[in-house]
């Protein structure tokens, strides 16, 4: 409880002695998500990429390089 | 009706449906998060436009890579993955002009330093806090103003938790540390509710 107290306190002082000023009228934000969507709309969304997901890493081709070799193939010593 | 309906989804939903190639639901995402990441690009940038730019990249870069995105984190947490990684990128492509700027305020701050009554202690704290490197910088900016916690922080920063952690830790020890050497800042915070002396609890309990 001891190590909170200081830590709320000192959040509350520095936030509000540090705190950012934002445009607050909303039609300022309208604009901004309007210039936003224009700039998505010229934009495609990219593929997700082969090596996304653990299936496919696993289905790879190179895989077989990582599985261990049969007890039964020939040592390289011998 | 349909903008209606997608008002109630959560993040994940509306990603779910963007994926599905539905562009209307990564507009209520827009709506959603355009506030907060205006207000953390800002922290960084210090120029509204720039931290439009900023806004505006982060929002395209993540419907780029929306497809790849698996809800393993927040949204919130991956959008400011994004933005804080495009605000260092900014920040180093205008780091001439900003060494630029930066000498102009120090030969301002020299005048200044004497007078420090007519400066502000927000003013004083956001040019300490420009100063610290940008890991730690981050850190602190999204531990204090934001409140995420130190594992949002850490998956946001893309390094391990004690790391995210420690780069807050010293962010802190060096504010600390300026301060103390300006034996006329240190005069001058006590006037401000023991402001440091709360500090210096905090940094040694968590030390």
């Amino acid at each position: 409880m001891k190590k909170t107290t200081p830590l709320i306190q000192w959040h509350k002082t520095l936030r509000s002695e540090g705190d950012v000023e934002i445009p607050m009228d909303p039609a300022y934000y309208e604009a901004l998500h309007d210039r936003i969507m224009s700039a998505v709309a010229k934009t495609e969304m990219k593929p997700e990429p082969w090596y996304a997901r653990p299936g496919r890493l696993l289905r790879a081709p190179w895989r077989s390089w990582f599985v261990p070799a049969p007890s039964s193939a020939p040592s390289s010593r011998s | 009706m349909v903008g209606r309906g997608l008002e109630t989804k959560t993040d994940l939903e509306l990603v779910g449906i963007v994926q599905g190639g539905d562009r209307r639901a990564f507009s209520e995402l827009v709506k959603r998060h355009q506030r907060g990441l205006l207000r953390l690009s800002l922290r960084f940038m210090k120029d509204l436009s720039l931290a439009e730019d900023v806004v505006q990249e982060s929002f395209i870069k993540a419907y780029e890579k929306l497809a790849g995105f698996e809800g393993r984190s927040a949204f919130k947490s991956w959008l400011y993955q994004i933005a804080v990684n495009t605000a260092r990128n900014k920040i180093r492509e205008f780091r001439r002009e900003t060494t630029d700027i930066d000498k102009v305020h120090l030969a301002v701050d020299a005048v200044a330093e004497t007078t420090l009554v007519h400066g502000s202690i927000a003013d004083l704290l956001q040019k300490e806090v420009e100063k610290l490197p940008f890991r730690q910088r981050t850190a602190l900016v999204l531990r204090v103003y934001e409140d995420l916690s130190f594992n949002e922080i850490a998956h946001i920063m893309e390094c391990p938790y004690d790391t995210a952690k420690a780069n807050y830790r010293h962010a802190l020890m060096k504010l600390r540390e300026t301060f103390e050497k300006r034996q006329e800042l240190k005069s001058w915070t006590a006037d401000v509710g023991g402001f440091w002396s709360e500090m210096n609890q905090y940094v040694e309990a968590e030390g």
